[in-house]
């Protein structure tokens, strides 16, 4: 018997052509994303804001200060003379780290009975504060370093050998060690999914809603004939989709594109599929757009931000929400991304999730057929 | 007033009709809630680790075994050539690979620095930068026991009475959030999030929903006035918002522990200031959307950047200057600041002043936009 998919796919392209505003837009959304994402997004910290209440007013105190300040990752914004001031700087949101010589720091010193100095973290920001509190750390660290070695030479002793091991960090398919190298991958992925699933989300219950699902239960069209044929076009749009926003984060993010082309296309069709499924399964259960809509955000867009690896890493996760993890397809198309923009990964490597993909899309499809009632 | 209430009515009826919208409303939000606050962490944990080691030595083992004992890091075990390590970082079993150089033992007993050759697996940058954070505070302990035994020799040549210490270090505390739980961080967030959400999303589907019924032209030519129509369509929603804000309050409290340091009543004051925003961009969308999938497009053009340039999960400081300038216009960024100001902060309306003017002023920039266009098209 002859199919009858291409036929319903004709129509559906129609439909869509006809329609400017969603098609442009299905082309405009993701472009707006990669920029906006690319942007915006970045662990990279700087310019920390810092405020420093000196109550010594030493060579010894302003040594320390100028180690800061010097720092790109600290911008001195305040200095006060009186250490009970800096809460109100932390609670105005004027500084985000406070810290507090005391008088007689550098008389300490001098009698080499070591000080403390306090430092107030603002901890509302609570990332910010944990990469801060490192920063932090390894000033002081590199200060009494050269303190100590210091002491040694003026006592005629031997200063080599402090620290005992010295780290050489060599970073492998990201040189600079800039975030934008891995959060352009993975947003090939998020936006992808998100566009995926909303593309196809409101077909088949917007045609409920307007009541010209009636006159296709009329025809002799199968339910697999349907959805199928719903979905080529689509198909055709969030691949389009994948190029372009990879084009971008390649051309404006210069993110490299070390692996091999023919593998990305393919395992991105596979992770298309899966992601139009999700918006079909979601338009065939849902009664009006609406609820399809919002059953697509809540399924794709933050389980695909969130849930993916895609800003933090699963394996910190609880375990619990490790286990969800599972079932979030962008998960595996993220790792595959990385793999073959950054890392160049040969085909081995991609076997695992590429399955994981196929088996999505495979019970995604049954289900939303399964669950479509030709009937109203 | 009464006809202000009928269509107030009718919009309640009309979105709880279907009982799954009012799980969309209510438990989404909490859904997001769990979500967040549990997912969202940038502690980096389990780290896996490769070691070459070319030294073979006593020493070099040694230090291998007091790396993985710090609890920091897994390890996946040796690897023995530069294919093989190549291997690990390219197929992502390991995040970081430590080579011991040959001569590593001897330059430690000769009292010089030994090298240690750290390869870390860049493309996820985050796990990269933690990590080489952890083995950096491992090698410090190192360094302080070292820096310990050069001054104990330091006494016994110079015969000083006690042990000299030059060092200085920090001692460090976290205000407002002393334990730095991720979830203290993000819950207010999410609040801030969902009510834009919610209050936009319902706001420019249910108009945009009569126009493409064709019911809105009946409604026009009934005697009801635009201005009711907007109020009637708007307040449930404002309402809607108001529950969920309080039941997310309630949830922040009762699980996750989140405190409460200001005024509740300046935070649901500042809560309805930003709604004039949120529902004026709604009734903006829906008047230049024709179906309701156009307005779900341009609503999520709306809400990604407001959400990804608000500071919730990223700080604007480190955004590019450009950006920046952005986010000035975005009414969610003076929300946020008020939010996590007055819950965990307990900022006062003066601290927040400036806050409040921009929202306010947003407000009603939005809203009086978009009800001169939405009145234009009525008429």
């Amino acid at each position: 018997m002859r199919t009858r998919i291409p036929a319903v796919a004709r129509k559906e392209l129609l439909h869509i052509l006809r329609d400017w505003r969603t098609l442009s837009m299905a082309f405009v959304l993701p472009m707006a994303l990669i920029l906006i994402f690319g942007y915006a997004i970045t662990f990279d910290i700087r310019d920390l804001r810092l405020a420093v209440a000196d109550e010594d007013g030493t060579r010894a105190s302003r040594e320390l200060v100028e180690r800061f300040a010097a720092s790109r990752y600290f911008k001195l914004v305040a200095k006060v003379p009186h250490a009970e001031e800096l809460p109100g700087l932390l609670d105005d949101g004027t500084a985000q780290i406070a810290m507090a010589i005391p008088e007689r720091f550098a008389e300490n010193l001098e009698r080499w009975e070591g000080d403390t100095v306090q430092v107030l973290f603002d901890g509302s920001e609570s990332n910010t504060a944990t990469i801060a509190a490192g920063y932090v750390d390894t000033i002081f660290a590199a200060r009494n370093i050269s303190a100590v070695k210091d002491l040694l030479a003026r006592a005629g002793l031997p200063s080599a050998g402090i620290p005992p091991i010295d780290t050489r960090v060599r970073v492998w398919f990201n040189p600079e060690l800039e975030s934008t190298q891995t959060i352009v991958p993975g947003l090939v992925a998020v936006i992808m999914m998100v566009v995926a699933a909303l593309l196809t989300s409101l077909t088949v219950v917007r045609e409920r809603e307007l009541g010209s699902l009636e006159g296709l239960i009329a025809t002799p069209v199968r339910k697999h004939e349907i959805l199928i044929g719903k979905m080529l076009p689509y198909l055709l749009i969030a691949l389009s989709d994948c190029v372009i926003v990879t084009l971008l984060g390649v051309v404006v993010f210069d993110v490299p594109f070390a692996g091999s082309i023919v593998l990305f296309l393919a395992t991105a069709l596979v992770f298309a599929v899966a992601g139009l499924s999700i918006g079909l399964v979601a338009s065939v259960v849902a009664s009006n757009q609406l609820l399809a809509n919002q059953i697509v955000v809540l399924t794709t867009m933050l389980p695909s931000m969130l849930l993916s690896g895609f800003l933090f890493p699963v394996k910190s996760m609880p375990e619990w929400v490790q286990a969800i993890t599972y079932a979030v397809p962008a998960r595996y198309f993220i790792t595959i991304c990385r793999g073959i923009l950054l890392k160049a990964q040969p085909a081995v490597d991609l076997v695992r999730p590429t399955l994981f993909l196929i088996l999505f899309g495979t019970v995604l499809l049954t289900l939303a057929i399964t669950r479509f009632r030709k009937k109203l | 007033m009464g006809r202000i209430l009928h269509i107030a009515r009718k919009e309640f009826i009309q979105a709880f009709r279907d009982p799954r919208m009012f799980g969309m409303i209510f438990i989404a939000p909490i859904f997001q809630l769990f979500l967040f606050g549990y997912a969202v962490t940038t502690d980096v944990r389990n780290i896996t680790v490769a070691v070459m080691d070319l030294d073979r030595s006593v020493a070099s083992r040694e230090r291998v075994r007091s790396i993985f004992h710090s609890g920091y890091f897994t390890n996946r075990g040796a690897v023995n050539s530069e294919e093989e390590l190549a291997a690990a970082l390219v197929d992502g079993t390991s995040d970081l690979v430590l080579v011991f150089p040959e001569g590593f033992a001897d330059d430690l007993s000769r009292g010089e620095t030994a090298p240690l050759q750290v390869l870390i697996d860049g493309s996820e940058s985050n796990s990269a930068g933690v990590g080489v954070g952890y083995l950096g505070k491992i090698l410090a302990s190192y360094t302080q026991a070292e820096i310990e035994v050069r001054l104990s020799r330091l006494v016994a040549r110079t015969g000083l009475a006690r042990k000299p210490t030059p060092t200085v270090n920090p001692e460090t505390r976290f205000r407002y959030n002393p334990e730095l739980k991720s979830s203290f961080y993000m819950v207010p967030g999410v609040l801030a999030m969902i009510l834009l959400i919610i209050t936009m999303l319902l706001t420019s589907l249910a108009i945009t929903r009569e126009r493409e019924i064709g019911t809105m032209e009946q409604l026009v030519v009934t005697p009801i006035k635009p201005w009711q129509l907007l109020a009637g369509k708007m307040i449930p929603f404002a309402i809607i918002g108001m529950v969920d804000m309080t039941l997310i309050l309630l949830v922040a409290a009762g699980h996750f522990r989140l405190p409460m340091v200001g005024s509740v009543a300046l935070l649901y004051f500042a809560a309805l200031i930003f709604l004039f925003t949120t529902l004026g961009m709604g009734l903006l969308i829906s008047t230049v959307s024709q179906t309701q999938q156009q307005a779900i497009f341009v609503s999520l053009m709306v809400m990604m950047p407001s959400i990804l340039l608000s500071g919730l999960m990223f700080p604007i400081a480190n955004m590019p200057e450009a950006i920046q300038w952005l986010t000035y216009a975005n009414p969610l960024r003076y929300f946020l600041v008020i939010v996590r100001g007055v819950i965990l902060k307990g900022n006062t309306l003066s601290v927040l002043a400036p806050q409040f003017y921009m929202l306010f002023a947003l407000g009603a920039l939005v809203f009086a936009l978009a009800v001169a266009r939405f009145k234009k098209r009525a008429s």
